[in-house]
């Protein structure tokens, strides 16, 4: 993991736990307010597309991603990115790259040692936990519907919005919680060697 | 009982002498963590106790200080190394003596 978010060339220290907290807040609060925002427009038909799109991004600028190397988890496949990313700066998905995020050029960032390996399998065993407590609630609705159990269409919301809204939380987990967990869980970093 | 001082060893249940080998050859963490191929802040995490290491990596650590790995890491306390030099010599004496007494005689 980094100690310092490169955001649009700007380098901010995130070494501390508790700025990373912050963080990690602040881009959930955000997911939230997108969603409401996506709600109010028109109840999730058109404007949901960017539920799904903001989340990549926030991934490949803040968080870090399984195949960029921008943000602040390092790349959890424990490989070299393609070799146009890092080792072509003139290519043009290089140069576009480097909008958004610095080339990696140290081994260290697309590798993980023993210990990044056992932390990110802890990660995503918990992030795993939480998408199937989604999974199960979604059952367990359907399940309800079917059975005429709980009769949804009286509430603000129709069974099948309620099903739509855990399927964008799920999606938005599926692709954040892991590094937003790491994020959270790791201690204070030292900055000096 | 606690006789080294030594604060109890975090999640890992280990204890461990690298800080003291790394300060005593004069060696970064950045440096260790190069000859070892891991980020410098795994070294940190071994370094607190908090990690417990691979036994690869355990052996490569041991490799490196030039030591048996039980030099390096115990489940008991560590003595302090000052003292078990003084300790060893206090032996060496006393087993010199026996031979001079028994020569002598």
């Amino acid at each position: 993991m980094k100690t310092e978010l490169v955001l649009f060339g700007t380098h901010i220290n995130m070494a501390t736990r508790r700025r990373r907290r912050a963080l990690v807040v602040l881009i959930y609060a955000g997911f939230a307010a997108l969603i409401c925002g996506s709600w109010l427009s028109d109840h999730w038909h058109f404007s949901c597309i960017w539920l799904l799109i903001v989340p990549l991004w926030v991934n490949r600028l803040v968080l870090g991603h399984y195949d960029s190397g921008g943000g602040l988890v390092d790349l959890f496949v424990s490989k070299e990115t393609h070799p146009i990313y890092a080792y072509d700066p003139q290519h043009p998905w290089a140069r576009l790259r480097r909008c958004f995020s610095e080339p990696i050029t140290v081994k260290r960032q697309y590798t993980n040692d023993e210990r990044e390996l056992r932390r990110r399998d802890s990660v995503h065993r918990t992030a795993y936990e939480f998408l199937s407590s989604i999974v199960a609630i979604v059952f367990l609705a359907e399940f309800m519907k079917a059975t005429d159990l709980w009769d949804l269409k009286a509430r603000f919301l129709t069974f099948d919005q309620l099903i739509y809204g855990l399927l964008i939380i799920c999606n938005i987990a599926a692709v954040t919680l892991p590094q937003t967990i790491l994020l959270w869980t790791e201690p204070d970093m030292e900055t000096e060697a | 009982m606690n006789t080294t001082d030594q604060k109890a060893p975090g999640e890992s249940g280990l204890y461990n002498r690298i800080a003291v080998l790394r300060a005593e050859r004069g060696i970064s963490r950045q440096q260790l963590a190069d000859a070892m191929d891991v980020n410098y802040q795994t070294i940190g995490f071994l370094e607190r106790g908090e990690y417990s290491p691979s036994l690869k990596l355990a052996l490569s650590l041991g490799e490196y200080f030039a030591l048996p790995v039980e030099a390096i890491f115990s489940k008991q306390p560590f003595q302090p190394l000052s003292q078990q030099v003084y300790r060893t010599r206090r032996i060496d004496g006393a087993a010199k003596a026996d031979l001079d007494t028994e020569q002598s005689s």
